[in-house]
């Protein structure tokens, strides 16, 4: 997939989420609270889906906006995206939300079953803020194979390594190994256009 | 070894590294060899971290309930920020000269560059001092908003206190945590604490029988001193101790660095 110049003007809003966490770091308020109307869909939707529970999600939300208050000042935007940060520590909270539990509720729901929709009243800032960058990675996503695509997600969602994937999806080490790896490098080429995008 | 080159085995490491997929040895490992200094590793790592956050754009978005708005506005409120950077505006008047004869106009020319020099001088050095004071009025107001956290934790009628003594190369290290059990939070004041690269930061855990739990990660100040108040997950009913290590920056699914600090919960 090539970068094109619409999907990079698209992505012209990102800079300013860099700049909500400068002035966050700042101990602006009102932009961590911008900042959470514009990303709270993305936080909240990455803990439900690791940890398949409303309230819980909630909690991480909470403790992931009050890390990005804390910490702000420490974001450094040449290594890495505001989404990606946000999205990574969402996700790591949440895992350890999940192995902390005595006993990991079961996920009856397969991942490929698990249909969620946009709420209509959601903030159309915050769904216009990201849908676009949204549909590149679901579009790149597609991209790769099914196989590829499910080890990747069940590693990402499940916080699971290649030999617990491996065991869950009943297919050798060997090629679950090759399937994260080259689904992992497939993922690189085609989502480099959010990084030049993005900066 | 050090890489001089990145390889279809360094970017394939590296991925599953990045994902999160690669088992506790093969990560130790890994982590080693970015602790060597490679830095064609460390790059091919920090690209495939970015790769490994978009993902999480697959999961459609849905929004939490409003309250959980209020709950984050309310919660920064009483939570101290690492480091917050003071923001002055310098703003310089100009005046013009007096009228009057041309040696008196070239006179109060002279004493008005004078006048001029001196008061940008004076306000040079009330500006220093302006930031001086406010730095120290933040690290003042920092210090007491902790304060705060830890008498209230200490107020609570269900509260303990954790000792945590220094361990191995932090010998020196102490810390306390005081660990108000009715509203289920740790308040942790650390203090002779390593000075740490960009790279690493401190990571507390709660530590059960069967799991070592992310608490949160912090900071040292320039004196050693650290801060940390977190949420007490409902589920963890059997913490037996609390440690911290020092990990990667931004923190890490499992310790994986060197212990510094430890403590039994009774």
């Amino acid at each position: 997939m090539a970068a094109s110049l619409s999907t990079k003007d698209s992505l012209a809003h990102e800079p300013d989420l860099a700049a909500l966490i400068r002035r966050v770091a700042a101990g602006e308020e009102t932009a961590l609270a911008e900042l959470y109307d514009r990303t709270s869909s993305l936080v909240h939707a990455v803990a439900r889906r690791v940890l398949m529970d409303q309230s819980a999600a909630e909690e991480i939300t909470i403790d992931v906006y009050t890390q990005v208050w804390r910490q702000a000042a420490n974001y450094d935007e040449s290594r890495g995206s505001v989404v990606s940060w946000l999205s990574t520590l969402a996700r790591s909270r949440a895992i350890d939300r999940l192995r902390s539990t005595a006993t990991h509720r079961q996920r009856s729901e397969a991942l490929n079953e698990v249909i969620e929709l946009v709420d209509p009243n959601h903030s159309p800032e915050e769904l216009s803020s990201l849908s676009e960058r949204r549909r590149i990675v679901q579009r790149a996503m597609s991209e790769i194979t099914e196989e590829q695509r499910e080890a990747i997600e069940v590693a990402f969602f499940q916080g699971l390594t290649h030999s617990e994937v491996a065991n869950k999806l009943g297919q050798p080490l060997g090629t679950i190994k090759t399937r994260i790896r080259t689904g992992m490098l497939r993922l690189r080429e085609l989502l480099a256009p959010l990084e030049e995008g993005t900066g | 070894m050090k890489h001089d080159r990145t390889t279809q085995e360094i970017s394939g490491l590296a991925s599953m590294a990045a994902l999160g997929a690669l088992e506790h040895d093969e990560w130790s490992a890994f982590k080693a060899h970015l602790d060597e200094g490679c830095e064609v590793c460390r790059r091919e790592f920090e690209a495939f971290q970015e790769v490994t956050g978009e993902i999480g754009l697959v999961a459609p978005a849905i929004p939490a309930r409003p309250k959980v708005r209020d709950q984050v506005l309310e919660s920064i409120r009483l939570t101290p920020q690492d480091h917050r950077v003071v923001r002055i505006d310098h703003f310089i008047r100009r005046s013009s000269p007096a009228a009057g004869s041309r040696v008196a106009r070239w006179g109060a020319i002279a004493a008005m560059l004078i006048l001029t020099f001196a008061a940008v001088l004076l306000f040079v050095q009330s500006q220093r001092e302006l930031r001086r004071l406010q730095t120290q009025t933040f690290e003042l107001q920092k210090q007491l908003e902790r304060q705060r956290e830890v008498l209230r934790a200490l107020a609570s009628p269900d509260h303990i206190t954790i000792k945590l003594t220094g361990q191995g190369p932090a010998s020196e290290a102490r810390a306390q945590i005081v660990w108000d059990r009715q509203a289920g939070r740790w308040v942790m004041e650390a203090h002779n604490l390593p000075q740490l690269s960009h790279q690493q930061t401190f990571q507390l855990w709660f530590v059960t029988k069967d799991a070592k739990v992310s608490a949160g990660t912090f900071m040292a100040d320039g004196s050693g001193s650290g801060f940390l108040a977190t949420g007490v997950p409902k589920e963890l009913t059997d913490i037996a101790a609390a440690a911290v290590s020092i990990e990667p920056a931004g923190g890490a699914p499992q310790p994986s660095g060197a212990i510094c600090l430890l403590g039994a919960t009774s």
